[in-house]
């Protein structure tokens, strides 16, 4: 017998088993708008609305006898551990060059479905990141490249190594590796293979949210944190609850001493107490004890004057009295608390830096709060070498590059150069997971896997490692930048037994390794140490330098911020990730794209509204982004996110918000994240989805 | 104006003086005069025999970081809905995290200016407001207000203590949300895996190389259904199934939730309240009377989430909030 609900089904014309697919009639609108606005156009009768349900209620249930049949083929021999809809965790490490994070990644049925903390590891504790969260549906980003092509011809490994191989024993001039902070001992063994056999090869790391001020402050290494030994912090514009060097770590070790109970009358609940010098209203200041918002070009006064009042050096003058009141009383408690207080800084001037440095010295908390002998790894990179590459790029000097993982054209202040400058190089290869604003320049396209399909060892501080396994085979052709670095360096060895073997040093090469290597595979985590840090070379600035030259920095006009988000970052792979897009801003409350958050008086006095659009530029460069009014921004300043405004990472991140990066300033000693910018009001409007 | 039934917030001198009073509780007029709310109810309470499971949310550790929303949202598949939807206020997170800003100058001023003036004052935003942070999801009321509104018992109390949803029980009336006080409860408006409106920022529900991503022990919900948080039944169920295959009771801190695992400050505890040793029990034990609290505790709804009060360690003699002003 057969059942039917009308003619058209009984007939089966092919126009109705064309619709019958449609969950929607598309000429039946959802209508979008708010009531009222809607034109008469928009809206179907109301016999035809019957009408069409009646067709599509029919074409919904013929439909679904419609369902393709998938056939599920049984394990011929089931692996040992995995067993159908029971899930596995494997541990493993989340690092992009931002947050470093352990992991243990879920898998069922062979897929990675979710990351969580590792609680096995010293570092983040079990803690976990928005942004490493959201990082397994990266995993299945369709807009990653499925195989290695030259000039967007498909070919296999091979015949891409060969000609990568010839390319750099041709190559006249440098070539340059680009890559963002990679602090994996193995990966860098196997980029020093690559450069041992073409001496011409350089590695040069930069980093999009750089702390080379900071770095060079302290004569070469990043200093390693413990905000829970603090019991007074001040910062100095750094959001290291957030998104400043390793905020997860950084987080729970704040919380520490954030934590109250009082069921002990004997102990009187104690709690840090955290100052927060900054301009735009950030995750850390609105959890900081007092906060006071200040211009960034009165940042370096701030931390002069704080150093003077630490040291009883004198006083500064030229700071608002309700500044110089915060920063006395900060000061002061800071003294009272010394060898078990911190302040740090998240400027990326050198000089202001080393007033810091000279403070946490004199507060002789250099060995309790902040260690220099065990440092932390996360950022490596040299802006002044980056700028030189950009230099050297534009000369005609540099006779090849390789970009791995990194994006200068999209976030290097100087990229729209780059960009130019890329296409009459002989010789450009990337190695990023898609074709982005850099990779689409490059003639050979090598993607790197996921890192949940690839091996890797990690090391975010000394004396501190953790391993990367892989929870799925890769999904497309792809192979991981280690191993072609390996190919390309003319070993056939598999990087897993290359990492393997780096791991005997670290392990001890005795009798025990398989059983400790196996010990490693599955804490994800280990004691050891492999990273060395690069022997400094320049100069430390001393105080009465870094004086001078902060006293030299007076501004006028208005000054913006440019600040990372929290869920974007500094749009990476993460802003093809719509998890994260749609994240609201902790403060703001904003989703999906950026804005210039103005303070109220500006507001009011500039006769802006709202998602007014304005135009802000600098550099001789401008974006156009709506306006917030955000209560906590310092009055003469507005602030701006990067990791918006990507043009090629694929269909979810394309064209939400504007790039900020290129209202940077791209100065000798660094990358400076804050300019005098100038708004104008375009007329148009763009709403902000705030929650 | 006050949200002091909502958020809670004290200073860490008070706090050391006596912890007994950085908490402002609710009181109702009853014939025996002010009571507890909880005192007075119309309602017969439920027998918990096995389990009462149960949350409390430290103010103090939570910063505010979001690694709970987006853990839950992966957990749960939860859609992504675009900006658009965003302005329409129909996004699908079910654990939102709520920002407050307040500033403190207006606090002796009602004696001093009038109410009338203070109010008009208080419209006027300061400069460098204080924040708090709140995370909220739904509160799982052992008298919750969605069930006895819902016509067809899509949404029921568990046996265990949890507010639960029944999507294929569910018609659409939208009852339960609009009774809901904590507006944590949302609705499906569209279907947000196969309508083509949202390929391109749900795109990962659309393919079989994106679904891949999702989690095989949860739903993906369809249109005209409401959702919400289930409190990670299919991680308690699998911890009690764990725990039965090996002849014993569920231990203290085997299961957690999806966003209590992902906290980085551990802000989040989850556990049993059934449980006298658990930790929550101990916690709630401890800080009953001193920084325990339920949202809007006047409404007798009685949450299973409970909040420790925010403690500052600013003073307010030198909190720059007025002279910035």
């Amino acid at each position: 017998m057969k059942y039917w609900k009308g003619i058209e089904e009984l007939d089966n014309s092919p126009e109705f088993v064309k619709n019958a697919f449609a969950e929607f009639p598309d000429f039946l609108p959802v209508k979008e708008g708010r009531a009222g606005t809607a034109d008469d156009a928009s809206v179907a009768p109301r016999r035809d609305f019957l009408k069409l349900m009646g067709f599509s209620v029919a074409a919904a249930t013929l439909a679904a006898c419609e369902t393709p049949v998938h056939k599920a083929i049984p394990y011929l021999n089931k692996p040992e551990e995995v067993d159908p809809t029971i899930s596995n965790f494997y541990a493993s490490t989340y690092f992009t060059g931002s947050d470093y994070n352990a992991v243990l990644v879920k898998n069922r049925d062979g897929r990675p479905i979710k990351l969580e903390g590792n609680p096995e590891s010293p570092v983040t504790r079990g803690g976990l990141s928005a942004r490493a969260q959201a990082a397994v549906l990266n995993l299945y980003d369709g807009a990653r490249l499925r195989q290695f092509a030259i000039k967007g011809k498909p070919v296999e490994f091979e015949q891409l190594d060969a000609a990568v191989r010839t390319g750099l024993a041709s190559a006249t001039g440098k070539v340059a590796l680009v890559s963002p902070t990679i602090i994996s001992p193995s990966t860098k063994r196997a980029i020093a293979a690559l450069t041992g056999r073409y001496r011409n090869v350089e590695h040069i790391m930069y980093d999009v949210n750089s702390a080379s001020g900071l770095i060079q402050a302290n004569g070469g290494v990043l200093p390693a944190y413990d905000f829970s030994r603090a019991n007074v912090i001040v910062s100095l514009g750094a959001d290291f609850l957030g998104t400043w060097i390793s905020p997860v770590e950084y987080s729970r070790q704040y919380v520490t001493n954030r934590k109250v109970r009082a069921d002990n009358a004997a102990v009187k609940p104690t709690m840090s107490r955290h100052f927060q010098f900054e301009t735009a209203l950030s995750l850390t200041g609105s959890n900081a004890d007092v906060r006071v918002a200040v211009k960034p070009s009165e940042m370096g006064a701030i931390a002069l004057a704080l150093y003077n009042a630490v040291t009883g050096a004198g006083a500064t003058t030229g700071l608002s009295a309700l500044a110089q009141k915060q920063v006395t009383q900060a000061a002061t408690e800071l003294r009272n608390n010394r060898g078990a207080s911190l302040v740090v800084s998240g400027s990326n001037d050198p000089a202001v830096q080393a007033i810091v440095a000279a403070t946490n010295q004199a507060l002789g908390n250099v060995g309790t709060t902040l260690s220099l002998s065990a440092p932390s790894f996360v950022r490596q990179g040299d802006d002044a070498r980056m700028t030189q590459f950009v230099n050297e790029l534009k000369s005609g000097a540099i006779g090849g590059v390789i970009f791995y993982n990194a994006n200068p054209v999209y976030d290097h202040p100087r990229g729209e150069e780059i960009k130019a400058a890329l296409p009459k190089v002989a010789l450009s290869i990337s190695l990023n997971d898609r074709l982005d604003e850099t990779g689409s320049l490059c003639q050979y396209q090598a993607p790197d896997s996921h890192w949940l399909e690839s091996w890797n060892d990690y090391e975010p501080k000394r004396g501190f490692m953790s391993l990367a396994q892989p929870a799925i085979t890769p999904l497309f052709k792809t192979r991981q930048a280690q191993e072609t670095f390996l190919r390309w360096a003319g070993s056939n060895e598999s990087y897993y037994n290359f990492l393997k073997d780096g791991w005997r040093t670290v392990l001890g090469a005795n009798g025990g390794f398989q059983a400790a290597w196996d010990k490693v595979v599955h804490d994800g985590v280990a004691n050891g140490s492999a990273l060395t840090t690069t022997p400094f070379t320049g100069q430390v600035i001393s105080v009465a330098d870094a004086t001078s030259r902060i006293g030299s920095t007076a501004k006028t006009g208005i000054e913006a911020v440019l600040y990372e988000k929290v869920g974007i970052g500094q749009g990476g792979v993460e802003a093809n990730n719509p998890f994260l897009h749609e994240l609201p801003d902790p403060i703001s409350k904003a989703t999906w794209g950026n804005y210039v958050a103005v303070p109220r008086k500006m507001a009011e006095a500039q006769k802006w509204s709202q998602g007014d659009v304005l135009k802000v530029s600098a550099n001789g460069k401008s974006i156009e982004v709506p306006v917030l009014v955000q209560p906590g921004q310092a009055e003469g300043t507005v602030s701006i996110a990067v990791g918006y405004g990507r043009t090629k990472t694929g269909k979810v991140g394309d064209s939400v918000g504007a790039n900020a990066f290129v209202l940077a300033q791209s100065t000798a000693s660094g990358t400076l994240y804050h300019n005098i910018v100038t708004l104008e009001k375009t007329g148009a409007t763009n709403p902000i989805a705030q929650t | 104006m006050d949200r002091h039934e909502v958020v809670q917030e004290n200073t860490l001198a008070k706090y050391q003086k006596n912890p007994k009073e950085v908490t402002e509780y609710e009181l109702i007029a009853t014939p025996d005069g002010l009571e507890k709310p909880n005192k007075v109810s119309l309602w017969q309470d439920y027998q918990y025999n096995d389990h009462h499971w149960g949350m409390a949310i430290d103010l103090n550790s939570c910063i505010g970081c979001g690694s709970c929303v987006i853990g839950c949202q992966t957990e749960n598949n939860i859609a992504v809905v675009g900006k658009q939807q965003v302005i329409n206020r129909r996004e699908m997170h079910w654990m939102r995290i709520d920002r407050y800003y307040s500033s403190n100058h207006h606090e002796d001023e009602f004696e001093k200016n009038g109410k009338l003036k203070t109010y008009a004052e208080m419209e006027d935003p300061s400069d460098n407001p204080q924040v708090i942070f709140q995370p909220m999801m739904c509160q799982h009321c052992n008298h919750a207000p969605c069930e006895t509104v819902c016509p067809v018992l899509a949404t029921t109390h568990s046996s265990e203590g949890l507010n639960q949803m029944t999507y294929n029980r569910c018609v659409g009336t939208r009852y339960c949300a609009n009774n809901c006080p904590y507006k944590v409860r949302r609705f499906n408006w569209f279907s947000y895996y196969s309508n083509e409106k949202f390929e391109d920022v749900n795109g990962h529900m659309f393919t079989d190389l994106g679904r891949m991503v999702l989690n095989p022990d949860v739903t993906v919900r369809a249109r005209g259904v409401m959702e919400k948080c289930s409190m990670c039944v299919q991680r308690i169920q699998l911890g009690k199934l764990e725990a039965k295959k090996q002849k014993r009771r569920p231990k203290d801190g085997e299961i957690v939730t999806a966003c209590a695992q992902s906290c980085p400050t551990e802000a989040i505890l989850f556990g049993d309240m059934r449980d006298p040793s658990s930790r929550l029990s101990q916690l709630l034990r401890r800080e009953d009377g001193e920084r325990a609290f339920h949202v809007l505790d006047s409404i007798n709804v009685q949450p299973n989430i409970t909040y420790l009060t925010k403690i500052r360690n600013g003073s307010a003699e030198f909190f720059p909030a007025e002279e910035n002003a």
